[in-house]
């Protein structure tokens, strides 16, 4: 099943891949990991989960304002997300994304919490502000095999 | 977005490659943003790049197009380096060394070396309705709801820009119809300590994510109670500002603080809200206590104040370390107060320019016990220094460090 949102370009580009998704806002400062990628703040739902060279969905972004410059690190190490959805803006996810050429979306015309699912596969255009998610039927599985991993 | 014609020539370069590449930043995050146009900022308070790794050359490269820039408006530094205490502290010599080039870099183009989180404390003192360019989470939302200046959550690239260029896109926290009351907080407990306040953030900031909550019911907050409720709502949430009905500039009443609007939500805080928090973030194994750190945000002169008074005729005990967190002005204050002499006496350390989640795992404490009476410094601990984490009032920790038991 293939749906499409239509919302906001925040900085432009193109990518697809694989979606990490969570309900709760992120850190990029403190919260995260720019040497590795990895979600380290303690009791997160993503705690242990890599964004690097994902489609990395969350409500907004939260906590220490060294986030942009985080973001900055991870992507100049290789480990930053491949494009980044949001519900509403922080300014630090929009210039951190901007900096590092992060293609970023925002305010679409769907939620893309309830919508997108991590491991579904994603394609964002960013600069047509669009976001074409094509359902996975074995996300349970896939998440099991993230977290165990 | 709209430019003038001086802000169309800085852009093109005539300006110099400085200002040129500021602008860059400016117009891009501005566009991305969706502002209609650049405003006159009255300071800036930026966050600079630290503990570099060694193989990330694109960040001095990222300095270097700064270098011959000077500062257009006060700029102050927030925490990073270690003032002349890194050896003492346990800081590898490569870092302390990135450091210090940090710090050169700084002075060279003019801005203050406060290297505070607390800039308001130090010379950088918005005045109400004034255009700011922040950085610093904490000091973000103190200075929008404390003291009515604007600023949105900037960061490291666009706070470095705007020192240079004296500019900030219209945007968010700038504009009036963004600063209005959206979530009513009833509080319903008395809160007794600057931790019961920072407790009470945390607690709120989730839930607040990043809209501005409205508080009644707390009563004469101090300025540390403040900043630490401040500091604590950018933790667990992304808040810019707040208002506390009564107290903050912006909120002298509650329709006020709502611009005539009913709230979209409500969130009532009563002393099991407040307790858990506390249950949430005291999660150590151990009651033993290896190291004892306040001044989260750093300490005020009055809150040194009271660490010495605590501490005055008494000894830390031999298997803790007890460090006291705050800007070098605050210090020297304290030095002339006499209360550095009482603290150092007692076997505790009154250090400057960073904190213990900012120097993070350099620390080389992974596994040790962290004692802390601010939610914010035990919200990040165990991710940035992989210690565990306890969490109490200023008393406690207090005791906590003459004892080394948490009881």
């Amino acid at each position: 099943m293939t749906m499409i949102l239509r919302g906001r370009k925040i900085v432009g580009g193109r990518a697809e891949g694989k979606a990490l998704v969570t309900k709760q806002g992120i850190s990029f400062n403190g919260g995260t990991d720019p040497m590795t990628g990895v979600v380290t703040e303690r009791g997160h739902e993503l705690e242990g989960e890599s964004y690097k060279g994902k489609i990395f969905v969350f409500p907004y972004g939260k906590g220490a304002s060294g986030a942009a410059g985080d973001l900055h690190v991870a992507t100049m190490l290789g480990n930053a997300p491949k494009a980044i959805i949001n519900n509403k803006l922080d300014t630090q996810i929009v210039l951190g994304a901007m900096i590092s050429g992060i293609p970023m979306v925002a305010e679409l015309d769907k939620n893309p919490l309830e919508v997108i699912e991590t491991g579904d596969s994603v394609e964002v255009n960013a600069d047509e502000g669009l976001v074409k998610v094509y359902k996975s039927n074995n996300n349970k599985i896939t998440k099991k095999t993230s977290s165990s991993s | 977005m709209y430019l003038t014609s001086e802000q169309e020539l800085m852009l093109k370069g005539e300006r110099g490659i400085a200002t040129q590449k500021s602008m860059e930043i400016l117009v891009n995050y501005g566009d991305a943003l969706g502002a209609e146009k650049l405003i006159e900022v009255g300071s800036s308070h930026t966050l600079l790049f630290f503990q570099l790794p060694k193989d990330v050359e694109d960040v001095w490269k990222f300095y270097d197009v700064f270098a011959g820039a000077k500062a257009k408006v006060p700029t102050t530094t927030n925490i990073c380096i270690i003032a002349d205490e890194w050896k003492t502290i346990g800081i590898p010599e490569d870092a302390a060394q990135s450091m210090k080039k940090v710090n050169e870099f700084a002075i060279k183009i003019g801005l203050l070396p406060t290297y505070t989180c607390t800039p308001y404390l130090v010379g950088n003192v918005p005045r109400m309705g004034e255009h700011v360019a922040w950085t610093e989470s904490a000091a973000i939302a103190f200075v929008n709801s404390v003291m009515g200046a604007r600023t949105n959550r900037d960061g490291t690239q666009s706070s470095l820009a705007s020192a240079i260029t004296g500019l900030t896109p219209e945007w968010g926290y700038h504009l009036d119809e963004n600063r209005k009351g959206k979530i009513l907080v009833k509080v319903q407990t008395k809160l007794e300590t600057v931790a019961d306040y920072t407790a009470l953030g945390y607690y709120v900031g989730g839930p607040v994510g990043i809209d501005v909550p409205v508080f009644t019911g707390i009563a004469r907050p101090t300025l540390e109670d403040l900043m630490g409720l401040s500091a604590a709502l950018a933790t667990s949430g992304g808040v810019t500002l707040h208002h506390v009905v009564g107290v903050t500039p912006e909120a002298v009443t509650e329709k006020e603080a709502f611009k005539g609007e009913k709230p979209e939500e409500k969130i009532s805080v009563g002393k099991e809200e407040i307790k858990s928090v506390y249950e949430k973030l005291s999660w150590a194994k151990s009651e033993k206590v290896d190291l004892v750190t306040v001044g989260c945000p750093h300490c005020t002169i009055t809150q040194l104040r009271e660490v010495a008074g605590l501490l005055n005729g008494k000894k830390v005990h031999k298997d803790v370390t007890f460090w006291v967190w705050t800007s070098a002005l605050m210090k020297e204050l304290a030095r002339r107060a006499g209360y550095v002499e009482i603290i150092e006496s007692a076997g505790g350390a009154v250090l400057t320019d960073s904190c213990p989640n900012c120097m993070g795992k350099l620390m080389s404490r992974e596994g040790q016990v962290m004692a802390t009476d601010s939610a914010k410094q035990a919200h990040y601990a165990p991710a940035k220094t992989k210690m565990e984490v306890l969490f109490g009032n200023l008393n406690k920790c207090t005791k906590a460090a003459l004892t080394g038991t948490w009881k």
